[in-house]
């Protein structure tokens, strides 16, 4: 797989990449206005330019990412480079969306998920990572605590971490 | 042999009982911590944004209520989670293994963080007890936390943490140099909820003490406090002994 990703125009540099990176969007699932608010606002703080797109239901991300309606321009609604999850969602839950996501035939099964959420539950931790969740973070309790935890998902999520692509089938 | 199966069966219908009673009471504390928390959540980080967006805008008795209103979502918050873990010690299976008493010590010290005073500990490395590691970490942290927090206002608190073994029974004591508890008193402080003083004079959550009580009930320990008004406190908790180890 590396030889054929090696290939000469196959594959983007590192810098490339992070610039792709940079680019895209990061999806936001929050159903709550505030949290929305208070997350956004850690992210201004950081000086963080990538876009955020924030919806609300588990219907609207799927909706979102498969590209129906009201988003089927993809120059409007561009795919996101890795979702930031709610669990709590009205209409279909955050666990529910991670389902889908992860049984998609496409290579969109492979989008970094993240979730944040206030639920320490071990119960909800353990089924996140079972449904195929990249990573577990709890809101914090206090804005500074908030402006870290952003700052070190810029550094490792969308600084480090090498995207999947989207695009093909998933290999086993 | 039918009364047998009969009074069997009762006692499963109970068992069954109890286990939905404690799934309920679990997902009410999913809720608690779920839903409670979000908008504490908001209030106190606007509450902030309005501190450092907006404080040129806001006179000093502005910026006096924001203040209140930061230190009350605080105290909600640390309600919320004694309640929780008041709660959590008295439903989760708790399962007991050989602890080390120092171990236990250490992880509350580190979560006690900055204190204000002395603390002397003076417990044999490699002497155990049978008890959840994670639970007694908890009660030795509220041990602590009540020992720093009631001391006499024109002294710094000076807080010695001993132990002593005795017919195969551990006692750990936590003794201070605090305000100390009448006699009066000293059954009503183990309660939730249950406060001596104005929260001005004292902080706390008020329920320190009732995990303290539910946890070492459910641990198989005991525990209790001596103590005199104006003469300080000694807070102990009492567990089996339990053959050392070299780690917990």
């Amino acid at each position: 797989l590396d030889r054929v990703a090696a290939r000469p125009g196959t594959k983007l540099t590192v810098k490339e990449i992070k610039v792709k990176m940079r680019d895209s969007p990061v999806l936001l699932v929050e159903d709550d206005p505030a949290d929305f608010r208070l997350i956004q606002r850690a992210f201004e703080s950081l000086g963080q330019d990538n876009k955020i797109i924030r919806l609300s239901n588990g219907d609207e991300v799927i909706a979102y990412l498969s590209g129906a309606e009201p988003y089927e321009n993809r120059v409007a609604h561009p795919m996101p480079s890795l979702i930031l999850l709610d669990i709590k969602l009205p209409r279909r839950s955050g666990f529910e969306v991670l389902k889908w996501l992860r049984g998609q035939p496409s290579g969109l099964s492979r989008l970094p998920v993240i979730v944040l959420t206030s639920s320490k539950h071990s119960v909800d931790i353990n089924r996140a990572y079972d449904l195929g969740a990249n990573s577990y973070l709890v809101k914090p309790d206090s804005n500074a605590q908030l402006e870290l935890l952003t700052s070190h998902f810029r550094t490792y999520w969308i600084e480090l971490n090498e995207s999947p692509s989207l695009q093909g089938s998933p290999t086993t | 042999m039918t009364d047998r199966r009969a009074l069997l069966e009762e006692i499963e219908q109970h068992s069954r009982d109890l286990d939905q009673s404690n799934a309920e009471l679990e997902s009410f504390a999913y809720s608690v911590s779920h839903d409670l928390r979000a908008p504490l959540r908001a209030i106190s980080g606007f509450a902030d944004a309005l501190q450092q967006e907006c404080s040129e805008q806001l006179d000093n008795r502005g910026i006096e209520y924001l203040n209140e209103i930061a230190n009350a979502t605080q105290r909600m918050n640390a309600l919320v989670q004694d309640l929780l873990e008041y709660g959590r010690v008295g439903r989760v299976g708790i399962s007991l293994v050989s602890t080390s008493l120092l171990s236990a010590i250490d992880a509350a010290k580190e979560q006690l963080g900055d204190i204000r005073g002395s603390l002397t500990v003076d417990v044999r490395v490699g002497l155990c007890v049978y008890a959840n590691p994670e639970v007694l970490t908890q009660v030795i942290l509220n041990l602590l936390a009540n020992a720093f927090n009631f001391c006499k206002a024109d002294s710094l608190p000076e807080i010695h943490v001993t132990s002593q073994v005795e017919n195969g029974v551990v006692r750990l004591s936590v003794r201070d140099n605090g305000i100390g508890i009448a006699a009066e008193h000293q059954e009503r402080i183990w309660n939730v909820f249950e406060r001596l003083h104005g929260r001005e004079s004292y902080g706390g959550t008020g329920i320190g003490l009732a995990i303290v009580k539910r946890a070492m009930t459910r641990m198989n320990g005991s525990s209790g406090v001596v103590s005199q008004l104006g003469e300080g406190s000694t807070f102990w908790i009492e567990l089996p002994h339990a053959p050392g180890q070299n780690s917990r």
